[in-house]
Protein backbone atom coordinates (compact mmCIF):
# COMPACT_ATOMS: atom_id res chain seq x y z
CA UNK A 1 0.00 0.00 0.00
CA UNK A 2 2.88 2.38 0.78
CA UNK A 3 4.35 1.58 -2.65
CA UNK A 4 1.07 2.50 -4.35
CA UNK A 5 0.64 5.63 -2.23
CA UNK A 6 4.15 6.71 -3.25
CA UNK A 7 3.39 6.09 -6.93
CA UNK A 8 0.11 8.00 -6.75
CA UNK A 9 1.60 10.93 -4.84
CA UNK A 10 4.47 11.13 -7.35
CA UNK A 11 1.91 11.51 -10.13
CA UNK A 12 -0.25 13.87 -8.05
CA UNK A 13 2.47 16.36 -7.00
CA UNK A 14 2.37 18.93 -9.79
CA UNK A 15 3.02 22.64 -9.81
CA UNK A 16 -0.63 23.64 -10.15
CA UNK A 17 -1.58 21.31 -7.28
CA UNK A 18 0.95 23.00 -4.98
CA UNK A 19 -0.33 26.44 -6.08
CA UNK A 20 -3.98 25.55 -5.44
CA UNK A 21 -3.26 24.05 -2.01
CA UNK A 22 -1.06 27.01 -0.96
CA UNK A 23 -3.73 29.44 -2.17
CA UNK A 24 -6.41 27.79 -0.03
CA UNK A 25 -4.06 27.55 2.97
CA UNK A 26 -3.28 31.27 2.74
CA UNK A 27 -7.03 31.99 2.57
CA UNK A 28 -7.57 29.82 5.65
CA UNK A 29 -4.89 31.67 7.60
CA UNK A 30 -6.14 35.11 6.52
CA UNK A 31 -9.73 34.27 7.39
CA UNK A 32 -8.67 32.87 10.75
CA UNK A 33 -6.62 36.01 11.42
CA UNK A 34 -9.65 38.21 10.70
CA UNK A 35 -12.31 36.14 12.46
CA UNK A 36 -10.55 34.65 15.49
CA UNK A 37 -10.63 37.85 17.51
CA UNK A 38 -10.64 36.16 20.93
CA UNK A 39 -7.46 34.27 20.12
CA UNK A 40 -5.62 37.28 18.75
CA UNK A 41 -6.79 39.47 21.69
CA UNK A 42 -6.59 37.12 24.68
CA UNK A 43 -4.66 34.16 23.28
CA UNK A 44 -7.46 31.68 24.00
CA UNK A 45 -7.51 28.86 21.46
CA UNK A 46 -10.93 27.59 22.56
CA UNK A 47 -14.06 26.21 20.89
CA UNK A 48 -14.81 29.53 19.19
CA UNK A 49 -11.31 29.78 17.70
CA UNK A 50 -11.45 26.17 16.49
CA UNK A 51 -14.88 26.87 14.92
CA UNK A 52 -13.36 29.81 13.03
CA UNK A 53 -10.26 27.87 11.93
CA UNK A 54 -12.29 24.81 10.92
CA UNK A 55 -14.83 26.96 9.02
CA UNK A 56 -11.97 28.43 7.04
CA UNK A 57 -10.10 25.13 6.59
CA UNK A 58 -13.18 23.27 5.32
CA UNK A 59 -12.59 24.85 1.87
CA UNK A 60 -9.34 22.86 1.65
CA UNK A 61 -11.33 19.65 2.16
CA UNK A 62 -14.37 20.51 0.03
CA UNK A 63 -12.66 22.45 -2.75
CA UNK A 64 -8.85 22.37 -2.96
CA UNK A 65 -8.25 18.63 -2.58
CA UNK A 66 -11.28 17.46 -4.67
CA UNK A 67 -10.42 20.02 -7.37
CA UNK A 68 -6.83 18.81 -7.68
CA UNK A 69 -7.95 15.16 -7.56
CA UNK A 70 -10.47 15.65 -10.37
CA UNK A 71 -7.92 17.51 -12.51
CA UNK A 72 -5.29 14.82 -11.96
CA UNK A 73 -7.50 11.78 -12.52
CA UNK A 74 -9.21 13.27 -15.58
CA UNK A 75 -5.84 14.30 -16.99
CA UNK A 76 -4.76 10.63 -16.81
CA UNK A 77 -7.73 9.77 -19.01
CA UNK A 78 -7.27 12.74 -21.33
CA UNK A 79 -3.67 11.91 -22.24
CA UNK A 80 -4.40 8.18 -22.26
CA UNK A 81 -2.13 7.28 -19.33
CA UNK A 82 -4.90 5.54 -17.41
CA UNK A 83 -5.79 3.54 -20.52
CA UNK A 84 -2.12 2.68 -21.00
CA UNK A 85 -2.05 1.20 -17.50
CA UNK A 86 -5.33 -0.68 -17.93
CA UNK A 87 -4.49 -2.07 -21.37
CA UNK A 88 -1.08 -3.18 -20.10
CA UNK A 89 -2.41 -5.39 -17.37
CA UNK A 90 -3.63 -3.22 -14.49
CA UNK A 91 -7.20 -4.27 -13.78
CA UNK A 92 -9.88 -1.61 -13.61
CA UNK A 93 -10.61 -2.60 -10.01
CA UNK A 94 -6.92 -2.15 -9.14
CA UNK A 95 -6.89 1.23 -10.88
CA UNK A 96 -9.87 2.32 -8.76
CA UNK A 97 -8.23 1.06 -5.58
CA UNK A 98 -5.04 2.99 -6.46
CA UNK A 99 -7.10 6.17 -6.59
CA UNK A 100 -8.77 5.48 -3.25
CA UNK A 101 -5.34 4.86 -1.74
CA UNK A 102 -4.46 8.31 -3.11
CA UNK A 103 -7.54 9.66 -1.29
CA UNK A 104 -6.28 8.03 1.93
CA UNK A 105 -2.82 9.53 1.47
CA UNK A 106 -4.33 12.95 0.84
CA UNK A 107 -6.44 12.61 3.97
CA UNK A 108 -3.23 12.21 5.99
CA UNK A 109 -1.66 15.13 4.12
CA UNK A 110 -4.79 17.21 4.89
CA UNK A 111 -4.32 16.40 8.56
CA UNK A 112 -0.70 17.59 8.33
CA UNK A 113 -1.89 20.79 6.60
CA UNK A 114 -4.40 21.37 9.40
CA UNK A 115 -1.58 20.85 11.88
CA UNK A 116 0.49 23.34 9.90
CA UNK A 117 -2.26 25.99 10.01
CA UNK A 118 -2.78 25.61 13.76
CA UNK A 119 1.00 25.60 14.36
CA UNK A 120 1.35 28.76 12.27
CA UNK A 121 -1.39 30.51 14.26
CA UNK A 122 0.25 29.44 17.50
CA UNK A 123 3.60 30.70 16.20
CA UNK A 124 2.28 34.19 15.43
CA UNK A 125 0.22 34.51 18.62
CA UNK A 126 1.20 33.04 21.96
CA UNK A 127 -1.69 30.99 23.35
CA UNK A 128 -2.76 31.38 26.97
CA UNK A 129 -5.22 28.50 26.63
CA UNK A 130 -5.28 25.63 24.15
CA UNK A 131 -8.08 23.05 24.07
CA UNK A 132 -6.20 19.84 23.24
CA UNK A 133 -9.28 17.61 23.12
CA UNK A 134 -10.98 19.76 20.43
CA UNK A 135 -7.68 19.88 18.56
CA UNK A 136 -7.30 16.08 18.50
CA UNK A 137 -10.97 15.71 17.54
CA UNK A 138 -10.47 18.17 14.67
CA UNK A 139 -7.39 16.29 13.44
CA UNK A 140 -9.39 13.05 13.31
CA UNK A 141 -12.31 14.79 11.59
CA UNK A 142 -9.88 16.24 9.02
CA UNK A 143 -8.81 12.72 8.03
CA UNK A 144 -12.38 11.36 7.94
CA UNK A 145 -13.99 14.24 6.03
CA UNK A 146 -11.06 14.56 3.64
CA UNK A 147 -11.61 10.87 2.80
CA UNK A 148 -15.34 11.55 2.39
CA UNK A 149 -15.01 14.46 -0.03
CA UNK A 150 -12.01 12.98 -1.88
CA UNK A 151 -13.75 9.63 -2.40
CA UNK A 152 -16.75 11.37 -3.94
CA UNK A 153 -14.49 13.50 -6.18
CA UNK A 154 -12.54 10.41 -7.30
CA UNK A 155 -15.73 8.49 -8.01
CA UNK A 156 -17.09 11.29 -10.18
CA UNK A 157 -13.77 11.63 -12.00
CA UNK A 158 -13.71 7.89 -12.73
CA UNK A 159 -17.28 7.89 -13.93
CA UNK A 160 -17.20 11.01 -16.10
CA UNK A 161 -13.47 11.09 -17.01
CA UNK A 162 -13.73 14.70 -18.23
CA UNK A 163 -12.72 17.32 -15.68
CA UNK A 164 -15.29 19.87 -16.83
CA UNK A 165 -18.20 17.45 -16.29
CA UNK A 166 -16.80 16.03 -13.05
CA UNK A 167 -16.29 19.47 -11.51
CA UNK A 168 -19.65 20.66 -12.78
CA UNK A 169 -21.46 17.75 -11.13
CA UNK A 170 -19.44 18.02 -7.90
CA UNK A 171 -19.85 21.77 -7.44
CA UNK A 172 -23.44 21.83 -8.74
CA UNK A 173 -24.37 19.29 -6.06
CA UNK A 174 -22.47 21.25 -3.41
CA UNK A 175 -24.17 24.52 -4.40
CA UNK A 176 -27.66 23.01 -4.72
CA UNK A 177 -27.37 21.40 -1.31
CA UNK A 178 -26.13 24.63 0.28
CA UNK A 179 -28.97 26.56 -1.37
CA UNK A 180 -31.58 24.05 -0.13
CA UNK A 181 -30.22 24.20 3.42
CA UNK A 182 -30.13 27.99 3.49
CA UNK A 183 -33.59 28.29 1.92
CA UNK A 184 -35.50 25.61 3.80
CA UNK A 185 -33.72 25.01 7.13
CA UNK A 186 -36.37 27.02 9.00
CA UNK A 187 -39.37 25.18 7.57
CA UNK A 188 -37.80 21.74 7.15
CA UNK A 189 -35.18 21.11 9.88
CA UNK A 190 -34.36 17.64 8.49
CA UNK A 191 -32.72 19.33 5.50
CA UNK A 192 -29.59 20.02 7.53
CA UNK A 193 -28.96 16.27 7.44
CA UNK A 194 -28.17 16.38 3.72
CA UNK A 195 -24.75 14.70 3.48
CA UNK A 196 -22.43 17.53 2.39
CA UNK A 197 -24.04 20.04 4.75
CA UNK A 198 -23.94 17.55 7.61
CA UNK A 199 -20.25 16.80 7.01
CA UNK A 200 -19.38 20.50 6.79
CA UNK A 201 -21.34 21.45 9.91
CA UNK A 202 -19.73 18.64 11.92
CA UNK A 203 -16.26 19.70 10.79
CA UNK A 204 -17.07 23.34 11.60
CA UNK A 205 -18.04 22.17 15.11
CA UNK A 206 -21.56 23.56 14.67
CA UNK A 207 -23.10 20.14 15.19
CA UNK A 208 -20.16 18.38 16.73
CA UNK A 209 -21.08 15.02 18.29
CA UNK A 210 -20.23 14.95 22.00
CA UNK A 211 -20.90 11.36 23.02
CA UNK A 212 -20.35 8.13 21.15
CA UNK A 213 -24.07 7.77 20.48
CA UNK A 214 -24.08 11.20 18.80
CA UNK A 215 -21.91 9.76 16.04
CA UNK A 216 -24.56 7.23 15.09
CA UNK A 217 -26.85 9.50 13.04
CA UNK A 218 -24.09 11.20 11.00
CA UNK A 219 -22.49 7.81 10.41
CA UNK A 220 -25.75 6.30 9.15
CA UNK A 221 -26.11 9.18 6.69
CA UNK A 222 -22.54 9.83 5.55
CA UNK A 223 -21.16 6.29 5.27
CA UNK A 224 -24.04 4.88 3.14
CA UNK A 225 -24.09 8.04 0.98
CA UNK A 226 -20.35 7.88 0.30
CA UNK A 227 -20.44 4.09 -0.23
CA UNK A 228 -23.36 4.41 -2.67
CA UNK A 229 -21.60 7.09 -4.73
CA UNK A 230 -18.34 5.09 -4.77
CA UNK A 231 -20.09 1.82 -5.64
CA UNK A 232 -22.19 3.32 -8.46
CA UNK A 233 -19.29 5.17 -10.05
CA UNK A 234 -16.78 2.31 -9.85
CA UNK A 235 -19.42 -0.18 -11.03
CA UNK A 236 -20.11 1.81 -14.19
CA UNK A 237 -16.40 2.54 -14.66
CA UNK A 238 -15.68 -1.20 -14.73
CA UNK A 239 -18.29 -1.73 -17.44
CA UNK A 240 -17.51 1.34 -19.57
CA UNK A 241 -15.77 1.47 -22.93
CA UNK A 242 -12.57 3.41 -22.34
CA UNK B 1 -3.78 -24.23 -28.89
CA UNK B 2 -4.27 -20.60 -29.93
CA UNK B 3 -3.19 -17.86 -27.52
CA UNK B 4 -6.20 -15.76 -28.44
CA UNK B 5 -9.46 -16.60 -30.15
CA UNK B 6 -11.79 -13.91 -31.42
CA UNK B 7 -15.25 -15.36 -31.93
CA UNK B 8 -17.91 -13.36 -33.77
CA UNK B 9 -16.85 -10.11 -32.12
CA UNK B 10 -19.07 -7.16 -32.99
CA UNK B 11 -19.06 -3.66 -31.64
CA UNK B 12 -21.62 -0.94 -32.09
CA UNK B 13 -21.50 2.60 -30.74
CA UNK B 14 -25.16 3.62 -30.74
CA UNK B 15 -26.45 2.71 -34.18
CA UNK B 16 -23.00 2.83 -35.80
CA UNK B 17 -21.42 -0.57 -36.33
CA UNK B 18 -17.64 -0.46 -35.84
CA UNK B 19 -16.86 -4.19 -35.91
CA UNK B 20 -19.07 -6.89 -37.33
CA UNK B 21 -18.62 -10.59 -36.64
CA UNK B 22 -14.82 -10.69 -36.54
CA UNK B 23 -13.27 -14.16 -36.23
CA UNK B 24 -9.62 -15.08 -36.00
CA UNK B 25 -7.15 -16.87 -33.79
CA UNK B 26 -3.46 -16.52 -33.09
CA UNK B 27 -0.97 -19.20 -32.05
CA UNK B 28 2.05 -18.87 -29.79
CA UNK B 29 5.07 -17.41 -31.54
CA UNK B 30 3.00 -16.00 -34.40
CA UNK B 31 2.43 -12.46 -35.58
CA UNK B 32 -0.64 -11.29 -37.42
CA UNK B 33 -0.74 -8.00 -39.27
CA UNK B 34 -3.98 -6.03 -39.50
CA UNK B 35 -4.44 -3.75 -42.47
CA UNK B 36 -7.26 -1.52 -43.49
CA UNK B 37 -8.09 2.06 -44.38
CA UNK B 38 -8.58 4.76 -41.73
CA UNK B 39 -11.71 4.11 -39.69
CA UNK B 40 -11.87 0.44 -40.67
CA UNK B 41 -11.92 -0.67 -37.02
CA UNK B 42 -8.30 -1.81 -36.49
CA UNK B 43 -7.77 0.13 -33.26
CA UNK B 44 -11.21 -0.82 -31.90
CA UNK B 45 -10.39 -4.48 -32.57
CA UNK B 46 -7.11 -4.20 -30.63
CA UNK B 47 -8.88 -2.33 -27.81
CA UNK B 48 -11.50 -5.06 -27.68
CA UNK B 49 -8.83 -7.75 -27.37
CA UNK B 50 -7.14 -6.00 -24.44
CA UNK B 51 -10.45 -5.21 -22.72
CA UNK B 52 -10.57 -1.43 -23.07
CA UNK B 53 -13.67 -1.79 -25.24
CA UNK B 54 -16.38 -4.29 -24.38
CA UNK B 55 -17.74 -6.21 -27.40
CA UNK B 56 -21.47 -5.84 -28.11
CA UNK B 57 -21.58 -9.47 -29.31
CA UNK B 58 -19.13 -12.35 -29.42
CA UNK B 59 -16.19 -13.08 -27.18
CA UNK B 60 -12.45 -12.72 -26.85
CA UNK B 61 -10.84 -15.84 -25.37
CA UNK B 62 -7.36 -15.54 -23.90
CA UNK B 63 -6.10 -19.11 -23.52
CA UNK B 64 -3.88 -19.37 -20.47
CA UNK B 65 -3.00 -15.70 -20.59
CA UNK B 66 -3.61 -13.31 -17.74
CA UNK B 67 -4.29 -9.63 -18.57
CA UNK B 68 -0.91 -8.61 -17.13
CA UNK B 69 0.83 -10.72 -19.77
CA UNK B 70 -0.58 -8.45 -22.50
CA UNK B 71 1.41 -5.44 -23.69
CA UNK B 72 -0.11 -2.73 -25.82
CA UNK B 73 0.81 0.41 -27.72
CA UNK B 74 -1.89 2.79 -28.89
CA UNK B 75 -1.45 6.11 -30.64
CA UNK B 76 -3.70 7.96 -28.17
CA UNK B 77 -1.95 6.76 -25.00
CA UNK B 78 0.85 8.83 -23.55
CA UNK B 79 3.01 8.96 -20.43
CA UNK B 80 2.75 11.81 -17.92
CA UNK B 81 4.21 15.04 -19.29
CA UNK B 82 5.34 16.49 -15.96
CA UNK B 83 7.60 13.53 -15.07
CA UNK B 84 10.99 12.73 -16.60
CA UNK B 85 11.40 9.72 -18.90
CA UNK B 86 13.04 7.53 -16.28
CA UNK B 87 10.61 8.51 -13.51
CA UNK B 88 7.70 7.84 -15.86
CA UNK B 89 9.07 4.40 -16.65
CA UNK B 90 9.60 3.53 -12.96
CA UNK B 91 6.11 4.69 -12.02
CA UNK B 92 4.51 2.89 -14.96
CA UNK B 93 6.28 -0.43 -14.45
CA UNK B 94 5.68 -0.32 -10.69
CA UNK B 95 1.99 0.34 -11.29
CA UNK B 96 1.56 -2.67 -13.55
CA UNK B 97 3.83 -4.75 -11.33
CA UNK B 98 6.47 -5.38 -13.98
CA UNK B 99 10.22 -5.12 -13.71
CA UNK B 100 12.91 -4.18 -16.18
CA UNK B 101 16.18 -5.55 -14.86
CA UNK B 102 18.19 -2.45 -15.62
CA UNK B 103 16.28 0.64 -16.60
CA UNK B 104 19.47 2.58 -17.36
CA UNK B 105 20.53 -0.13 -19.80
CA UNK B 106 17.14 -0.04 -21.52
CA UNK B 107 17.30 3.74 -21.92
CA UNK B 108 20.69 3.26 -23.54
CA UNK B 109 19.41 0.43 -25.74
CA UNK B 110 16.53 2.57 -26.99
CA UNK B 111 18.74 5.61 -27.59
CA UNK B 112 17.26 7.69 -24.78
CA UNK B 113 20.20 7.67 -22.36
CA UNK B 114 20.89 11.38 -22.89
CA UNK B 115 17.31 12.43 -22.27
CA UNK B 116 16.20 10.08 -19.49
CA UNK B 117 16.06 12.96 -16.96
CA UNK B 118 14.27 15.30 -19.36
CA UNK B 119 10.54 15.86 -18.86
CA UNK B 120 8.43 13.63 -21.10
CA UNK B 121 6.40 16.59 -22.42
CA UNK B 122 9.47 17.95 -24.26
CA UNK B 123 10.24 14.61 -25.95
CA UNK B 124 9.81 14.49 -29.74
CA UNK B 125 7.18 12.12 -31.14
CA UNK B 126 9.91 9.65 -32.08
CA UNK B 127 11.32 9.68 -28.56
CA UNK B 128 7.83 9.18 -27.15
CA UNK B 129 7.41 6.17 -29.43
CA UNK B 130 10.73 4.75 -28.21
CA UNK B 131 9.47 5.13 -24.62
CA UNK B 132 6.30 3.24 -25.61
CA UNK B 133 8.35 0.44 -27.09
CA UNK B 134 10.64 0.27 -24.06
CA UNK B 135 7.66 -0.01 -21.72
CA UNK B 136 6.19 -3.07 -23.39
CA UNK B 137 9.29 -5.23 -23.61
CA UNK B 138 9.17 -6.27 -19.96
CA UNK B 139 10.01 -9.97 -19.48
CA UNK B 140 6.60 -11.17 -18.33
CA UNK B 141 4.69 -10.10 -21.46
CA UNK B 142 3.47 -12.82 -23.82
CA UNK B 143 1.03 -11.11 -26.19
CA UNK B 144 1.74 -7.78 -27.88
CA UNK B 145 -1.06 -5.66 -29.36
CA UNK B 146 0.57 -2.86 -31.28
CA UNK B 147 -1.29 -0.08 -33.05
CA UNK B 148 0.95 1.79 -35.48
CA UNK B 149 4.06 0.89 -33.46
CA UNK B 150 6.58 2.55 -35.76
CA UNK B 151 4.80 5.82 -36.54
CA UNK B 152 7.25 8.62 -35.80
CA UNK B 153 10.26 6.30 -35.46
CA UNK B 154 13.38 7.06 -37.47
CA UNK B 155 15.00 4.46 -39.76
CA UNK B 156 17.34 3.15 -37.04
CA UNK B 157 14.42 2.84 -34.68
CA UNK B 158 12.35 0.93 -37.23
CA UNK B 159 15.19 -1.49 -38.01
CA UNK B 160 15.82 -2.09 -34.29
CA UNK B 161 12.10 -2.59 -33.69
CA UNK B 162 11.81 -5.17 -36.48
CA UNK B 163 14.84 -7.09 -35.20
CA UNK B 164 13.57 -7.00 -31.64
CA UNK B 165 10.10 -8.24 -32.62
CA UNK B 166 11.51 -11.10 -34.69
CA UNK B 167 13.85 -12.18 -31.89
CA UNK B 168 11.16 -12.24 -29.19
CA UNK B 169 8.69 -13.85 -31.58
CA UNK B 170 11.17 -16.70 -31.82
CA UNK B 171 10.95 -17.01 -28.01
CA UNK B 172 7.27 -17.93 -28.43
CA UNK B 173 5.65 -14.55 -27.92
CA UNK B 174 2.75 -13.47 -30.10
CA UNK B 175 1.94 -10.22 -31.87
CA UNK B 176 -1.08 -8.49 -33.35
CA UNK B 177 0.14 -5.44 -35.25
CA UNK B 178 -2.08 -2.84 -36.92
CA UNK B 179 -0.07 -0.76 -39.33
CA UNK B 180 -0.10 0.94 -42.71
CA UNK B 181 3.57 0.10 -43.31
CA UNK B 182 3.19 -2.92 -45.59
CA UNK B 183 6.94 -3.52 -45.98
CA UNK B 184 7.42 -3.67 -42.23
CA UNK B 185 4.44 -6.00 -41.73
CA UNK B 186 5.71 -8.22 -44.54
CA UNK B 187 9.01 -8.68 -42.67
CA UNK B 188 7.50 -9.40 -39.26
CA UNK B 189 4.13 -11.10 -39.71
CA UNK B 190 3.16 -14.66 -40.54
CA UNK B 191 -0.40 -13.88 -41.61
CA UNK B 192 -2.55 -10.89 -42.47
CA UNK B 193 -6.06 -9.74 -41.78
CA UNK B 194 -7.57 -7.13 -44.06
CA UNK B 195 -10.40 -5.14 -42.55
CA UNK B 196 -12.84 -2.84 -44.26
CA UNK B 197 -15.83 -1.11 -42.60
CA UNK B 198 -15.45 -3.28 -39.50
CA UNK B 199 -15.50 -6.61 -41.31
CA UNK B 200 -12.69 -8.98 -42.25
CA UNK B 201 -12.60 -9.05 -46.05
CA UNK B 202 -9.51 -11.22 -46.44
CA UNK B 203 -7.33 -13.44 -44.28
CA UNK B 204 -4.17 -14.81 -45.83
CA UNK B 205 -0.82 -16.24 -44.84
CA UNK B 206 2.49 -14.67 -45.79
CA UNK B 207 3.15 -17.51 -48.28
CA UNK B 208 -0.23 -16.90 -49.98
CA UNK B 209 0.44 -13.17 -50.22
CA UNK B 210 3.87 -13.65 -51.76
CA UNK B 211 2.72 -16.44 -54.10
CA UNK B 212 -0.45 -14.76 -55.40
CA UNK B 213 0.37 -11.05 -55.25
CA UNK B 214 4.15 -10.83 -54.95
CA UNK B 215 3.94 -8.21 -52.19
CA UNK B 216 1.64 -7.21 -49.35
CA UNK B 217 1.03 -3.79 -50.87
CA UNK B 218 -0.25 -5.37 -54.11
CA UNK B 219 -2.40 -7.75 -52.11
CA UNK B 220 -3.86 -4.86 -50.13
CA UNK B 221 -4.58 -2.82 -53.26
CA UNK B 222 -6.24 -5.81 -54.91
CA UNK B 223 -8.41 -6.76 -51.96
CA UNK B 224 -9.32 -3.57 -50.09
CA UNK B 225 -11.56 -1.07 -51.90
CA UNK B 226 -9.98 2.36 -52.01
CA UNK B 227 -11.51 5.00 -49.79
CA UNK B 228 -9.80 7.87 -51.60
CA UNK B 229 -11.38 9.54 -54.61
CA UNK B 230 -8.37 9.30 -56.96
CA UNK B 231 -9.90 11.68 -59.47
CA UNK B 232 -9.63 14.55 -57.00
CA UNK B 233 -5.85 14.08 -56.93
CA UNK B 234 -5.41 14.03 -60.70
CA UNK B 235 -4.41 17.25 -62.45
Amino acid sequence: MIRIATIELTKYARTFVVFIVIYFLVLTILESRLEAKAFFTYGTFDLHTFTVVNSAFITVLTSAIPLTIVLNVCNEFKNGYALKLISNGLSRAAYCSFKFILAGSLAIISMLLYLLVVSFLLAVQKATYFDTSIFIGSLIRTVLFSMFFSSIAISLALLLRTWQYALLVYYAYLIIETFLVLRFQETAPWIKYLPFNLAVSIFQLQAAPQRLSDYLLPATILIPFCSAVVWCCTHFFRKADL
Amino acid sequence: MPVIQIKNVSKRFGTKSILSAINFSLNRGEAVGILGPNGAGKTTLLKTICGLVKPTDGEVILNGLSPDEIATIFEDQRFLGHLSGIKNMRVFLNSIDQRLISLEKHFEQFGLAQSKHVKYKVYSSGMKKRMDLMSIFAPKKQLFLLDEPTNGLDIDGMIAFNQHVISIKNEGKSFVIASHHTLELEKICDSFLMIHSGAVIAEMSKAEVLQEFNSLETAYRSVVPTSINQKLFQR
